[in-house]
């Protein structure tokens, strides 16, 4: 009888162990294809064009549920200073597209520290809609509030995005080529979702209106 | 008795779970995925025009340095240093300012670049850690971007890199991309 009970304890022991450690891998990495990252460059500086982010829905999410498909992309603006300046989360439909000007819509209004965006890191989370009364149906602050960090932002494959680039290859010519390429996927960690979420919440918060970025036109 | 063995199946069973959990780590670790990325450049034939490359760092395992590896056409090791990119951080380097330094005074106008992610500044011997994304521009026809490719890091292609960067730049500076992006830019 005690035999069994050692044996008993053992086995519990060993699941609870597998258990842990499959909770830890869960914590510690969220799947593949929902964390993008890009850059811009040369926004909002003289004799050069304006660039654009376009995000497509290629059809993943569409069920009999939500036969639209939605999807949400959170986006999170940076400056070069590795600050979050801007944040939003615009809806993209099923085979929507989603087209951005990054003077506009994403470095436009940055957070209150006010400096004027040139160059800097895009992230771009692809999620489910966390639907929020004043906010809409995409919230990348993840609910937050003043008080309360709720991180409800539940990442979703599989949004497609790319970004123009400004280049100034000439310093003695006015001239501006512009390049583009898709975001690159990097690991989304729930370390990193979460910080994201919460500075995201402490611009909307206290930003009085600044470090919101807008979504552009197309859906 | 029955239950004893129930008991003892559901042992095995997590023992056996915990094994192949394991052992994913260790071949993940193994393969060192996501710590190593080639572009090939094209600096074309007006000096006056100037590429880039842009790294990334999207944050996951805070501030990374970047060690950079510069081979001309023909497989020769020209230049190499390494570069701060901070946590969420972007780094511009020029493209001239890469190649402009070989040790052996004869500089290269196509090529490949080679970066290996490290926690440290350590061109001649990295720790590759993930991640960080980048991306060149080449000054072809017209100005053409395109993003680091991943690869896989062998462990005699990490050895060949360490030993290249320790030996071949000499003390005079030659062989050193430091230039890329002076105060970012390092070589030991």
């Amino acid at each position: 009888m005690l035999r069994t009970k050692n044996l008993k304890l053992y086995g519990l022991t060993a699941i609870a162990v597998v258990l842990v450690m499959c909770a830890g891998s869960a914590l510690a990495q969220i799947g593949p294809d929902e964390y993008f990252v890009n850059y811009y460059s040369f926004a909002h500086t003289a004799g050069a064009p304006d660039g654009k982010v376009r995000i497509d829905n290629p059809g993943l999410a569409v069920t009999t549920a939500d036969p639209d498909g939605t999807l949400c992309a959170d986006v999170y603006v940076f400056d070069t200073q590795e600050e979050m300046t801007e944040c939003c989360g615009c809806r993209v439909t099923a085979d929507g597209l989603r087209t951005f000007s990054i003077n506009t819509n994403l470095t436009g209004n940055p957070s209150v520290h006010g400096r004027v965006l040139h160059d800097g890191v895009i992230k771009l989370v692809s999620a489910l809609p966390n639907p929020s009364p004043t906010i809409g149906q995409c919230d990348a602050t993840g609910g937050g509030t003043r008080l309360t960090f709720p991180n409800n932002i539940v990442p979703t494959a599989d949004l497609r995005a790319w970004g123009q680039h400004v280049q100034h290859t000439n310093s003695d010519s006015s001239i501006y080529p512009t390049t583009e390429d898709a975001f690159q996927e990097a690991t989304l960690t729930t370390t990193e979702l979460n910080g994201l979420q919460e500075t995201c919440t402490a611009l909307w918060v206290f930003g009085s209106g600044t470090g919101r970025c807008t979504c552009g036109t197309g859906d | 008795m029955l239950r004893t063995k129930t008991v003892m199946g559901l042992l095995l069973i997590g023992v056996f779970a915990g094994l192949v959990l394991t052992s994913t780590g260790a071949a993940w670790a193994q393969n060192q995925t996501d710590v190593f990325w080639v572009a090939y450049f094209n600096e074309g034939t007006n000096t006056a025009i100037d590429g880039n490359v842009h790294i990334v760092n999207p944050g996951v395992n805070g501030d990374t340095w970047a060690d950079i590896y510069v081979f001309d056409a023909r497989q020769e090791f020209k230049e190499c240093c390494t570069c701060f990119v901070s946590a969420d951080g972007i780094l511009e380097l020029s493209l001239r300012g890469l190649t402009s330094n070989p040790w052996n005074g004869v500089p290269a106008t196509t090529g490949v670049i080679k970066i290996v992610s490290d926690p440290a500044a350590d061109p001649d011997s990295p720790t590759p850690t993930p991640e960080l994304r980048s991306w060149i521009t080449n000054i072809n026809n017209v100005v053409t971007e395109e993003r680091f490719v991943p690869t896989p890091l062998a462990p005699n292609e990490l050895a060949e890199l360490s030993i290249a960067c320790h030996t071949l730049p000499n003390q005079t500076g030659a062989g050193s991309c430091a230039n890329a992006n002076p105060g970012f830019c390092f070589f030991n």
